[in-house]
């Protein structure tokens, strides 16, 4: 199981999201013999690539959770299962809370590669415009705050969110 | 497969090239602009600071894809007669600018405040402390974050098709065209960013354990 996921881990971390998207969309049909919309080809995608950015995350997070917790969850008498899931889990979480806002920021960037599949989303829409009215400077001067904004309004609701479950240490 | 991978192989050639050129070119400004950036972010004084911090919190807010098609689309329009490649290759510089001096900025001030009040003290001036006492420790906190940035730009370098620059991946959709056999080519495309990227984060890797037993 370490040795398949690791794999995946290094492959998609090493491969261009662009390529993924065309392989998924293009390459996958062309070879299975079925087809599925852009959007969702899209979000399978994407959901793949950031998953294994994530398991990075997580990888991290639990790592970083001092051994000290897992041997009291042992001296108490919990079952390796409760340990996982009332000791190790919880604290992995406010762990790796700052880096997975980080992941998610990222993640947000990335769905303007949808635009090349004519999924309807903003950098397409951009782009729609453009190509319709030629007003190329109006149509960035929006397009760019709006995923500036939109990314700020992100990170900081993500930030109380991480102040809210900091650890705090004494 | 294989065959047809094989026979694609002669025509990615010149894509593969443009890849590494672009990659290569960016990296290189990137790491130059992102040093000086950074130890203006670290030790300049606020209207220095300050308005690289606002510019760098911005492009690092836009998607790379959205500022390649805004410089590539804008740049003619204050007149300036630049070709496809240059203001592509703008676009991922600035952005790789901003991220290469974040990590410098975080290396830099990772060094103890002490360090640079020891160089003060016997009189080296701010270069000489910067090169001297500065950078050589900063160095290692720098290296595998910056070679991340590096991987970054490989795979970003992806992005420059959609403009219409022949790079591996749009001469690989190029030869999709003309064969009608996609799986093979992104399988051989896939195989050959890994190795290109791969070989980069293990050296990253390397270089992350080879400093690692520094602790202060």
């Amino acid at each position: 199981v370490r040795t398949v996921v690791a794999a995946y881990v290094e492959f998609i971390r090493n491969v261009p999201l662009l390529l993924l998207v065309y392989v998924v969309f293009y390459g996958i049909p062309s070879v299975g013999g079925f087809e599925y919309s852009a959007t969702t080809s899209f979000i399978a995608t994407l959901a793949v690539y950031a998953g294994a950015y994530l398991v990075e995350v997580f990888r991290a997070g639990l790592d970083a959770i001092p051994k000290g917790l897992i041997d009291a969850g042992r001296a108490v008498g919990l079952t390796p299962f409760q340990r996982v899931l009332h000791v190790q889990l919880p604290t992995m979480f406010r762990i790796v809370l700052p880096s997975l806002s980080n992941a998610f920021i990222s993640l947000f960037k990335d769905t303007s590669v949808a635009s090349v599949l004519a999924v309807p989303e903003l950098q397409f829409g951009a782009n729609w415009i453009y190509t319709n009215t030629f007003r190329i400077f109006e149509v960035y001067a929006v397009v760019v705050p709006m995923y500036v904004v939109t990314g700020y309004v992100l990170l900081f609701g993500l930030r109380q969110l991480e102040r809210r479950y900091a650890i705090r240490r004494r | 497969m294989i065959a047809i991978m094989l026979n694609a192989l002669p025509f990615l050639g010149h894509g593969l090239l443009v890849t590494l050129e672009v990659s290569l070119i960016v990296v290189a400004f990137a790491l130059l602009c992102g040093v000086i950036l950074g130890v203006g972010l670290s030790y300049g004084p606020p209207w220095i600071a300050w308005p690289i911090r606002l510019v760098s919190d911005f492009v690092r807010g836009v998607p790379i894809l959205v500022l390649i098609f805004a410089i590539f689309y804008m740049l003619p329009l204050t007149g300036w007669k630049v070709n496809n490649f240059w203001s592509v290759v703008v676009a991922l510089t600035v952005f790789e600018t901003m991220h290469v001096s974040e990590v410098a900025r975080g290396a830099i001030q990772s060094i103890h405040p002490g360090q640079n009040e020891a160089g003060k003290s016997i009189g080296l001036t701010f270069s000489q402390r910067m090169l001297y006492v500065i950078f050589p420790q900063a160095l290692r906190r720098f290296l595998p974050p910056w070679i991340n940035t590096v991987v970054d730009t490989v795979k970003g370098s992806a992005l420059i098709s959609l403009v219409g620059i022949v790079d591996l991946m749009l001469a690989i959709q190029q030869v999709i065209g003309r064969t009608f056999k996609p799986m093979p080519l992104y399988i051989l495309g896939c195989i050959i960013y890994f190795a290109i990227n791969y070989t980069l984060s293990q050296i990253s890797r390397r270089l992350e354990a080879r400093y690692a037993y520094v602790r202060e």
